[in-house]
């Protein structure tokens, strides 16, 4: 109750100003086309200056904008590619007015609308480096199916980690390296105005790795730009938490230019797992005993057969067969007087690479009746979702848009990586022989696993209504109100038949039923100020509060030994039930102060504000500043310097921002648990977490430099910026000593984090023919990590077996004994007393990328054909490749018997059998690769033959991705991650790679 | 839209006076505002009154039994004292695949192992929870018997701690407040001073109730035991009866309370019953001379009865042999299973220490005796004697399979009656690759070192 009341009190103290006026209004209208080729422009921004309010345009490229009030505006038209136009308006009442552009084509548009904290603003006045990335054009051409697919390789700075080749599996973003040690690095995502969930791990039932993350359920179809928000100095007024950076999402709108335009889309794809797994190993001597070749090299046998199969490689009896994915969709857009629309919707139906042959799937139904469709194909994916935007004015000068989305549908995916009971695992841990074993699987079979039923079912609400008041009496003023809310139902399960999985006690069923609810919601109430001070100084003023709750209610029930016939937990044998409930609050207040000058120099302070519900009892609010200073040397109107450079902007910023502690990491608590006395279970505690009631947010600042320059008449881009990111009271877990007898660390705010490094995008229009175009984009970065300063007396925190925290090092870096050899007797083959172990381990190399360049091209001809490609590469990380360890410690690697293996790879795998000496360094891989990601071929269809069908515009699309990886790393693929959840901890072990695709795609607008 | 410079300056007072308004507003009442509920904790304030104290006493019980006896229904196998420390003894041997498991049942421990930590941590947390729970208990009704009960459990951390650590573990104590007190290094003597001092306590604070009485006194008996008091050890059990059990219970109610060995063992499959393990050892093991270690597969012994799977969860390993039954005859006799109670003392142990004072003695004939009726219980066949320190060793790692005896037993083989530890522990060839190692005991875990009282290990002898 208490809630609701401030909320009202926020929405009062927005609406106070509020003072109902009338006016007299006019409409303006016009068309915009391209200088060159007078081609229309469509999703051009046409924005009425100092009002907020503004429209797009349509595919002939016109835009109405009515229900203005009477008087004098400059209007903007921008649009990525091009140079902006203005022009000054006179808008008389009851009068229509046209206003048309034509707009030269430009690599950097200083110009371009940005969405900030405290509203639109042009780039040219923001001081910091924000990319942009146009969805909008993307998604109808390239195969992407995901926001993950959607960002990767688009944005300098910006590190998509693909973990896994299975349909729906989550992803990790990194924005200018990772800030935290304990904490989440994931960016916050802003979806329209609200905050919403973008949790890596939105599945709840470990079945080896993998797992789904919250951020694939936006539909990238319905998504018109993303503009990603890099650190710290720009995230300020986005409060605790923006510390990783923000991806803010605006969806489609409509526009206000009359008629429904109609889209639609059908998609086809085909999936294939391209990849040739390892073979199993193994040596035999005539008498069929087992014979390493490091014993042939000391003559303790003679190997008379060297065994190798691989059942995952074997058609007969492999799990995989091809995926297909099919995609429909429908949208309409358009408005009217004062009001716009989108509405769309979209079926998917992705089957992924795993199942059963034919063979496979006639010998299960010898013994029964039917099989789900669920162990046929185990790894699929079905989605609806729905879009309905809707914006009017409701009043003078106040407009409202209701921004919903609804997405439902399951998602269904195969046990795999750390998981015996998955059919990787039980490949690559297999035998030698297809005779062995079971067909040279190790534990189940294909139709074994794939009795075992992993599904999320899901459905989630992202809405948010957008409040804008633009008083006509006080046209310096913008007043911004919105409330969102992130709702998702989620209902996890994993079912495993009695009988049919016949590993340990699963082979007597076991099933699990999570609910698990996720709501975030936002209040953000805010105003600007814009006033013209004096001819040449401008001065905007904005001033906000913002309201960020998440509630995450879980409840968990599971059973083994189930009844013969059922899937419920209410027949096991065995019934387990749990419940959790997290939730967090943060609350803040900003005030943003920016001064211009000739609309050259903008100089931008600000501070924000917070205080949230997990800080410590000790800790009251926290601050983060920030200042900016963009200045635009030169602009598109100015004349060139030597004729080459057409607009040059610098800029600096330095700002702070934070991350909050976790829920309870300021408590001191005990789990509640039960015991058994006497046989009878009794309600009791256990000890869950020493606290401190001094805890703080990490505090992060960053400063960045940067300049933005257009050459030979726009035709060429350049954006660089520089940046140095320091957290300090980074929140260290801290180990407690266990002879304490509590919990096993406690938080606490110690010590420093640096990220430092640099960014390019730069794009060129390599030719602008009238026949021929080709654009090029170019975005580089790098990234330079380092844990400044742990704050404890040891210097280093282990986590997991092979990567630390380590003062002086990378976050996460690897770390192990490095292994040598000498192949002393020059016999070709590396025996025991061959290879040496050091003693201590030493710096291998970093787990993320240091270095990541992506190049993008776009060739057109004769406005028929499109081609497109992406090239991906990242360097400079290291990946434990411990599926090979792993295979050396089971004995059926390659290097262990194959006496002509290479020396390095004998040595490695030998020394896993060395006890108490072995080493993982020898498996920690350079992960350095170039990915071709994409290619697209779009055949534009005319115009006349589009009309023949009815559509107005019309493309077919042919895409392919995954198309090809170099690297020197010997596992399935350098991106494969096992761990896709944790922060820093990485390996590939056992886990599907990614598969390669391909898209047949057709476009028609109505 | 252009703007007169009076008429901006004219406005700025009322749109300065709403953002002032508005940070006003989070200036007050924020921490109601920000107020969240999580009903998954428990915080200190609301243990209260009969029903707090009545969750700290099953929450300490809770403690022990998982540290003790559980520790595999949660995935965390190996963590319990049990099944940890039948692993680096000669009881079982690790089926699954990890080499933090592996480190055990090799002899071999790093440091830095997980498995490590987390028995060590179990303990120490079963230790402090039983005697602080003990504490409350007391404050609030000085003659609560339950108190005498944590009191003899946490006694029985110590001896786990003592029996299964190498010298120099530590003990510190955290307050609620989050202030930390770090304790010293402690000898496995002092340990097992430690242990006596809370049976003894435990046995005081009992009263006429005797069951905890013989809880602490078979406690007594076996910290005894381990410092070479044998006399005195078997004093203090005389009062025990032959059928005396103590258990800790188990439920499948939640997975930490699952029985730690039926977990590892038959459920998961990740630990099996040894037969011979360390191949070449002496016939101290099994009695026998044939260069072989303690036949508990071979002996067809139904103290130790099993049952054969052929799938494990290592390719290496051939097939898991299941323990079906805690004991055999008619004192001690409980089917595994999920939720079986695991003895913890038991009248049988009274008798086995009593023989050992017997034998220490010099009275070989009483060992005997008592050994032979023991056997009876179980239509076992009478020992034809004479009875010497290895039938002795047998005939408790027989009766004490699967309860946490055997490491204390093998070390003080070693301390007590001066046999090497090549001659005591498993040798030689490790089936999964390697040799077996050196240790006869677990380490002081690496997390340790944040203690700055702490030394590690003092020593790693037995």
């Amino acid at each position: 109750m208490l809630k609701t009341r401030w909320l009202f009190a926020g929405i009062a103290a927005v609406a106070m100003c509020t003072t109902p006026a009338a006016a007299q209004q006019g409409i303006i209208t016009g068309r915009v086309v391209d200088a060159t080729t007078q081609a229309p422009l469509s999703d051009v921004q046409v924005v009425l200056e100092g009002t907020g309010r503004g429209t797009l345009t349509d595919p002939d490229g016109r835009y109405r904008l009515a229900d203005v009030a009477a008087g004098s505006y400059e209007i903007r038209a921008t649009r990525i590619g091009y140079n902006g136009g203005t022009q000054q308006v006179s808008v008389g009442a009851g009068a229509t007015i046209t206003a048309n552009f034509a707009l030269e084509t430009s690599a950097v548009s200083l110009d371009a609308i940005v969405v900030t904290s405290t509203g639109a603003q042009q780039k040219r006045e923001v001081a910091n480096a924000i990319s942009n990335i146009n969805a909008d054009e993307i998604v109808d051409e390239a195969p992407v199916s995901n926001i993950s697919e959607l960002l990767t390789g688009r944005a300098a700075g910006v590190n998509i980690l693909q973990s896994s080749g299975t349909v729906g599996t989550s992803t990790r973003i990194r924005i200018r390296g990772a800030t935290s040690l304990s904490l989440s690095n994931q960016p916050i995502i802003i979806v329209d105005g609200a905050r919403v969930n973008n949790s890596s791990d939105a599945f709840s039932i470990g079945i080896g790795g993998q797992t789904l993350g919250a951020l694939n359920d936006i539909n990238p179809q319905t998504i018109e730009s993303i503009e990603i928000v890099k650190g710290p100095s720009a995230a300020t007024l986005y409060g605790t938490d923006a510390a990783n950076g923000v991806i803010v999402i605006t969806t489609k709108q409509g526009g206000a230019s009359g008629g429904p335009r109609w889209n639609a889309y059908v998609e086809q794809g085909l999936t294939r797992d391209v990849t040739t797994y390892p073979e199993n190993f193994l040596g035999i001597t005539a008498a069929d005993s087992t014979c390493f070749a490091a014993e042939v090299g000391s003559g303790a046998c003679v190997q008379d057969e060297l065994l190798s199969y691989q059942p995952l490689n074997d058609e007969e009896v492999d799990p995989f067969e091809d995926g297909w994915s099919q995609l429909y969709g429908l949208s309409v857009a358009g408005g009217g007087e004062g009001i716009n629309y989108f509405f769309s919707g979209q079926l998917e139906d992705v089957v992924g690479v795993y199942g059963l042959s034919d063979n496979a799937i006639d010998r299960l139904l010898e013994t029964r009746d039917e099989l789900p469709e669920s162990r046929i194909r185990p790894n699929s994916l079905e989605n609806i979702s729905l879009r309905a935007n809707v914006g009017a004015d409701i009043a003078d000068g106040l407009r409202l848009s209701v921004n919903s989305a609804y997405v439902t549908g399951e998602t269904f995916f195969p046990p795999n990586d750390n998981n015996a009971l998955g059919v990787l695992p039980s490949g690559l841990l297999g035998y030698a022989s297809k005779d062995e074993g079971r067909f040279g699987y190790g534990y189940l079979l294909p139709g074994e696993v794939f009795a075992q039923e992993v599904v999320r079912e899901s459905d989630r609400l992202i809405g948010s209504a957008n409040l804008f008041w633009e008083p006509s009496q006080w046209d310096w003023f913008t007043g911004r109100a919105t409330l969102g809310l992130d709702n998702t139902s989620r209902h996890d399960q994993y079912f495993a038949p009695v009988g049919q999985v016949p590993l340990g006690n699963t082979v007597l069923g076991s099933r699990s039923s999570n609910r698990i609810d996720t709501k975030v919601y936002t209040a953000d109430f805010g105003g600007t100020a814009e006033f013209t001070i004096t001819p040449d100084l401008t001065s905007r003023s904005s001033a906000g509060v913002q309201y960020n709750r998440e509630f995450v209610q879980g409840t968990y029930a599971s059973g083994e030994e189930l009844g013969p016939g059922t899937k419920s937990v209410s027949s096991a044998a065995q019934q387990f039930a749990d419940e959790a409930t997290s939730e967090s609050i943060t609350l803040g207040t900003y005030l943003e102060q920016q001064f211009g000058w000739k609309n050259r120099l903008f100089v931008t302070g600000g501070i924000r504000f917070d205080d949230n519900s997990a800080f410590g009892q000790e800790f009251d609010l926290i601050s983060y500043p920030k200042i900016g200073v963009s200045y635009v040397v030169l602009d598109e109107q100015g004349e060139p310097f030597y004729n080459v450079v057409n607009s040059l902007r610098i800029r600096g910023a330095w700002g702070a921002s934070g991350r909050a502690p976790g829920a309870t990491d300021a408590l001191t608590f005990f789990d509640p648990a039960t015991a058994t006395i006497q046989g009878t279970d009794v309600p009791a505690i256990t000890f869950g977490s020493l606290g401190n009631v001094d805890l703080q947010p990490e505090s992060s600042k960053e400063v960045e430099l940067g300049l933005d320059a257009g050459f030979l008449d726009g035709r060429v881009g350049l954006g660089f910026t520089w940046y140095r990111k320091t957290t300090s009271d980074i929140l260290v877990e801290t180990p407690l000593p266990p002879s304490l007898g509590v919990s096993d660390s406690r938080f606490a705010n110690l010590g420093s984090v640096e990220n430092r490094g640099w960014e390019i995008e730069a794009n060129a229009t390599l030719l602008e023919m009238q026949d021929v175009g080709w654009d090029f984009n170019f975005t580089a970065s790098s990234n330079e990590n380092e844990l400044e300063d742990l704050g404890l007396a040891a210097d280093s925190i282990l986590i997991g077996t092979n990567q630390r925290f380590q003062e002086g090092y990378p976050l996460g870096a690897f770390f192990g004994r490095e292994v040598s050899f000498e192949d002393l007797d020059d016999n070709g083959i590396i025996s025991t007393n061959e290879v040496t172990v050091a003693e201590t381990p030493t710096f291998i190399g970093p787990a993320f990328p240091e270095t990541q360049i992506s190049l993008r091209s776009t060739l057109t001809l004769f406005d028929l054909v499109r081609l497109s490609g992406l090239m991906d590469y990242r360097g400079g990380f290291y990946q434990y490749n411990n599926t090979a360890e792993f295979r050396c410690g089971v004995q059926n690697c390659r290097g262990l018997f194959d006496t002509s293996a290479p020396l390095d790879i004998q040595a490695r795998a030998l020394q896993t059998q060395i006890q108490g000496a072995r080493s993982a360094a020898p498996f920690i891989e350079d992960a350095t690769f170039w990915k071709l990601r994409e290619i697209s071929v779009t055949l534009l269809i005319p115009n006349d033959w589009a009309q023949r069908i009815g559509s107005s515009n019309a493309s077919l699309v042919f895409s392919g991705r995954n198309l090809g990886t170099w690297t020197d790393y010997t596992g399935t693929d350098p991106e494969m991650n096992s761990l896709p959840t944790t922060n820093f901890n990485s390996y590939d072990f056992l886990g599907q790679p990614p598969a390669r695709s391909f898209t047949l795609r057709l476009n028609l607008g109505f | 839209m252009t703007y007169t410079r009076d008429r901006a300056w004219r406005v700025l007072p009322r749109f300065a006076l709403g953002a002032c308004l508005t940070l006003a507003l989070t200036a007050c009442e924020t921490g109601e505002l920000l107020e969240v509920e999580d009903p998954d904790i428990v915080t200190p304030g609301s243990l209260t009154g009969e029903i707090g104290l009545s969750a700290i006493y099953a929450g300490a019980i809770g403690d022990v039994t998982v540290a003790y006896d559980g520790g595999a229904g949660d995935g965390s196998f190996l963590t319990g004292y049990v099944t940890a420390s039948a692993s680096l003894s000669d009881e079982a041997y690790v089926s699954g695949t990890f080499p933090s498991r592996e480190q055990f049942d090799q002899r071999a421990i790093d440091l830095r192992n997980g498995n490590l930590l987390d028995l060590f941590q179990r303990l120490q947390r079963a230790r402090r929870a039983a005697e602080v729970g003990a504490e409350r208990l007391l404050e609030s009704d000085p003659e609560d018997v339950r108190a005498a009960e944590l009191q003899a459990l946490a006694g029985y951390t110590y001896v786990a701690l003592g029996e299964g650590f190498c010298s120099g573990v530590p003990f510190s104590t955290a307050t609620l407040g989050g202030e930390l007190e770090y304790g010293p290094p402690n000898t496995t003597e002092e340990v097992f001073n430690i242990a006596l001092a809370r049976f003894q306590a435990a046995e005081a604070q009992a009263g006429d109730n005797e069951e905890i009485a013989n809880l602490a006194r078979v406690g007594q008996g076996r910290a005894l035991l381990n410092l070479g008091q044998y006399t005195e050890a078997a004093a203090a059990v005389a009062e025990v009866p032959d059928d005396y059990l103590y258990t800790l219970f188990h439920s499948t109610s939640s997975a930490r309370q699952e029985n730690g060995f039926y977990a590892a063992n038959t459920v998961t499959q990740r630990l099996s019953i040894a037969d011979d393990q360390g191949g070449s050892g002496p016939p101290f093991r099994d009695g026998s001379d044939d260069g072989e270690g303690l036949s508990f597969l071979s002996a067809d012994d139904p103290r130790v009865s099993f049952t054969v799977d052929t799938l494990a969860f290592d390719a290496t390993v051939d097939s898991t042999y299941l323990l079906l039954n805690y004991g055999a005859g008619g004192l001690v006799n409980i089917p595994l299973g999920r939720s079986a109670p695991a003895p913890l003392a038991t009248g049988i142990e009274a008798r086995l220490i009593e023989a050992e004072a017997a034998l220490g003695s010099g009275n070989p004939g009483g060992a005997l005796a008592i050994l032979n009726d023991l056997r009876a219980t179980a239509d076992l066949d009478p020992l034809d004697g004479p009875v010497t320190v290895q039938t002795l060793f047998e005939e408790r790692a027989f009766w004490l399979y699967a309860t946490g005896h055997r490491l204390g037993d093998l070390r003080r083989l070693i301390r007590q009656y001066g046999q090497s530890p090549e001659n005591v522990f498993p040798t030689g060839d490790y089936f999964k690759g390697g040799e077996f190692g050196t240790d006869v005991n677990f380490p002081i875990p690496q997390l340790e070192v944040n203690n700055p009282e702490a030394q590690g290990c003092l020593n790693r002898s037995a």
